[in-house]
């Protein structure tokens, strides 16, 4: 039923969303929690900046990306490491782009999830007897849960849906960079209609799919607190 | 000597300097005006506000110049004001957080259960919980954590006369084992648990030892209260059945109680300043049960003529509330003998 | 910039007075340049006679077109889309006319590099960036170009939605060369090949127009008057010979 090479696309997507969303919540769990539980010097400076993803026109952000990823930004020397001119055009190049993209999306349903932790419970718990990392593990994880949810809903829903940024860093390599969304465009701009119709119906249909499943599976989670 | 401290807290503008050392057990009771910092000192005890100084604690140090032992490694059971138990599970999940984390508290689970009652509660979830209940579980939550200080902020604030009672008795068991760090505003907190008693006042310890030589010291916290009161020590002797009247020594002397029946041993015997009235010569034609002769330590003045007498008892302190103008036609000064005639007295 | 001056350009117009409503004029990418000296040497011409660019894919133009968009004036960067619109009688009779041959470039920013055949053959040149042949023009022009070559397996090929982008990729040193137009390139600087024009098809930018009021005719003829003509070719665009 897709065009050839939709499936890819999509797959690619899929991919690039679950992975980036995972990075993302290994990422921001720490600096969700930093950010959270008390006012640092240059906080407000360092929120403003990681929101910049939210204001920034994606292709934009994807031109700075673009140059970053390349060979003579750091992302050359990175590349190096594995061999290639450049993180540009490369799957791992989308992974970046796409975690610095979604990232205030994942950052800030923790950020206000941690925030809402009564300290006093954290407390209690250390006075047990429950060393930080433990603490963090029996009482922030648990009670921190729904907030983990969205992080990794909207992450994921986001990521799927990127588009600027993978234009622009991405050059549209069949199963590395082109994504769902890049090869719906291009049905677009060549006027294939059809086929563009078909894909963005797969799309709505999975996104739609996995958002019920997931909304519906917090309902259940939330049931026994 | 358990519990040793010399520390200073700073919060904004809010300094509190505190030297003070706690018994090897029993109730001490951290007694102050609201805001006067007491949370924040029993918070720095446990570990969880820092401040500079000094803590030790059985030979340990707890904090020092080499930095401060995190409150996790600290054997210490706390309760707050509110519960605060964990949300996120339920009774039993609550109680073997603490009993999991604390070394040997597996054999003590049985005995906290029965302790506080515990058992009807262990499937029910944390929300579903009454004030009372969920005060228990959370001291039942403390004890498991095998603590070797209990450290305890207003626990009984949110509960009413009949379990505050109950739990108090349970505090009380407890304090015989380990000290307990109590922190109230309630004279009657303080006269029913305590037997030392820290005043906490302006941001520094103005007071602090056993509880009557505080109470009845000079500077008193209480000396303008209306509730003045000191607590006596006293042996049980025997039960009359007829008179309803619990006899009890007080040193030499017999101090005779309405109970409904025997008490414990060593009961505590609350009797209020405004309670005692003296005479200079013994009365034998009163209807007062007991008049113990004393001898006057200190009087002092307070407003609307008013006058508290501090008098000593069978090394015991008393207080008496009189108007200025009974002190003058009696002519109390320090040195004169008395009677104390005590209108009532409670057990506690 | 280019947004940035079309702003300011619009925001000047206003001060001029002119009695009709202001030429709309809907531009493919690749000839915004051009476009932005064609209007000012058009109003200088005609006492401030308002025109109003906007400028977007080929692609997305047509589809505003098809969708009713109140434009009067497109420049396509094809033939494909102007002789769509035209089967779909949405032009002026008889208005589809080219009025520029693309030049394809191949371009890098190194210079002193002898592009050509050779270098492309030798396998240097990765990642090589060009337009996608489906949605840009330029695209099918340089696969036209690569398909006459033997291009080894090891080079990347990265695509951008259209030369503008493509030109990004290289520009930012992300692609090592890459095809676009020799419009973009032209003072540029770094290295530049031109591949022989009979190695692809003639890139024929195709402009219809859309409404047949004065003020949309005039313009339309002014882009194929000789000092238009001459504006298109110094831009780096070839001339179809009438």
């Amino acid at each position: 039923m897709l065009a050839a090479g939709d499936t890819l696309a999509l797959w690619v997507s899929v991919k690039l969303a679950l992975i980036t969303t995972v990075i993302l919540l290994l990422l921001c769990t720490p600096l969700a929690w930093w950010l959270a539980r008390r006012v640092r010097p240059g906080q407000a400076l360092l929120e403003a900046l990681l929101a910049l993803p939210l204001v920034l026109p994606p292709t934009v952000l994807g031109f700075y990306l673009l140059l970053f990823l390349g060979p003579d930004g750091p992302g050359g020397w990175l590349g190096s490491l594995l061999e290639r001119p450049g993180l540009a055009f490369s799957f791992a190049g989308l992974v970046i782009g796409s975690v610095v993209y979604s990232l205030p999306f994942v950052l800030q349903p923790l950020k206000n999830a941690f925030a809402a932790i009564d300290k006093d419970v954290l407390d209690m718990a250390a006075a047990a007897g429950a060393g930080p990392l433990d603490r963090f593990f029996s009482v922030v994880l648990p009670l921190a849960r729904p907030g983990y949810l969205s992080a990794a809903v909207l992450g994921f829903a986001h990521t799927l849906g990127e588009f600027g940024v993978v234009l622009m860093i991405g050059g549209s390599i069949a199963g590395e960079t082109r994504v769902a969304s890049v090869a719906l465009y291009e049905h677009v701009e060549a006027g294939d209609y059809a086929s563009a119709q078909r894909l963005a119906l797969v799309l709505v249909v999975l996104s739609l799919v996995l958002l019920w499943a997931v909304f519906r599976w917090q309902k259940k989670a939330r049931g026994p607190l | 000597m358990s519990l040793s401290l010399d520390i200073v807290l700073r919060r904004g503008a809010f300094e509190l300097s505190v030297q003070g050392t706690l018994p090897e057990r029993g109730v001490t009771i951290l007694f102050g005006e609201s805001g006067a910092g007491k949370s924040s000192l029993l918070r720095a005890v446990a570990g969880l506000e820092p401040c500079q100084g000094r803590i030790e604690f059985d030979g340990e140090r707890w904090q020092g110049r080499a930095g401060m032992l995190p409150a996790h490694r600290r054997p210490v059971g706390l309760m707050l004001q509110k519960p605060t138990l964990f949300p996120h599970l339920d009774v039993t999940g609550n109680l073997r957080y603490a009993a999991r984390r604390a070394p040997g508290s597996a054999q003590r689970w049985e005995e906290v259960l029965e302790l506080l009652s515990l058992t009807p509660l262990l499937s029910r979830r944390v929300r579903g919980l009454s004030g009372g209940e969920a005060s228990r579980v959370a001291l039942g939550r403390a004890l498991l954590s095998a603590p070797r200080l209990l450290l305890l902020d207003e626990p009984l604030a949110a509960l009413d006369q009949a379990r505050r009672q109950a739990l108090m008795e349970v505090i009380g068991r407890v304090a015989k084992t380990i000290p307990v760090l109590y922190v109230s505003h309630h004279l009657d907190e303080v006269l029913t648990l305590g037997e030392h008693l820290w005043w906490l006042r302006d941001g520094a310890l103005a007071a602090q030892g056993e509880v009557n030589d505080v109470l009845a010291g000079p500077g008193s916290p209480l000396a303008a209260h209306r509730d003045a009161a000191v607590v006596l020590r006293t042996r049980h002797l025997r039960y009359e059945q007829d008179h309803h009247l619990l006899v009890l020594a007080l040193g030499a002397c017999e101090v005779r109680v309405p109970a409904s029946g025997p008490g414990g041993d060593t009961p505590r015997l609350r009797v209020a300043a405004r309670d005692v009235s003296l005479t200079l010569s013994p009365a034998t034609d009163s209807s007062v049960l007991n008049i113990l002769p004393a001898v006057v330590d200190d009087v002092r003045s307070l407003p609307q003529g008013q006058c508290l007498v501090r008098l000593r008892c069978e090394q015991q302190w008393l207080l008496a509330r009189l108007s200025s103008y009974s002190r003058d036609r009696l002519g109390l000064a320090p040195g004169i003998r008395v009677h104390a005639q005590i209108k009532a007295a409670a057990l506690v | 910039m280019f947004r940035f001056a079309c702003c300011a350009l619009l925001m000047a117009l206003p001060l001029l007075a002119w009695p009709e409503a202001p030429v709309r004029v809907a531009v493919a990418a690749n000839f915004a340049g051009p476009m932005r000296q064609l209007v000012a040497d058009y109003q200088s011409r005609h006492n401030g006679a308002e025109v109003a660019v906007s400028v977007g894919s080929t692609g997305k133009l047509y589809a505003q077109i098809r969708q009713g968009a109140p434009l009067d004036l497109f420049l396509a960067a094809d033939e494909a889309r102007p002789r769509q619109l035209e089967q779909q009688q949405r032009i002026v009779a008889g208005s589809r006319r080219t009025y520029a041959l693309g030049v394809l470039a191949l371009w890098s920013r190194e210079p002193g590099l002898a592009l050509g055949a050779a270098l492309l053959n030798g396998g240097e040149l990765t990642p090589l960036a060009l337009a996608n042949a489906r949605t840009a023009p330029y695209g099918a022009a340089a696969e036209a170009v690569l398909a006459t070559l033997a291009l080894p397996e090891s080079v990347t090929l990265v695509r951008g939605e259209n030369v503008g982008q493509t030109f990004q990729f290289i520009q930012s040193g992300a692609a090592r060369a890459g095809f676009v137009a020799l419009s973009q390139v032209r003072e540029a600087g770094g290295s530049l090949w031109l591949p022989p024009a009979e190695s692809y098809p003639p890139i024929r930018q195709q402009a219809v127009l859309l409404d047949d009021r004065p003020a949309a005719r005039a313009f339309y003829d002014f882009l194929f008057s000789d000092a238009a003509r001459q504006r298109i070719e110094a831009a780096g665009y070839r001339l179809e010979t009438p």
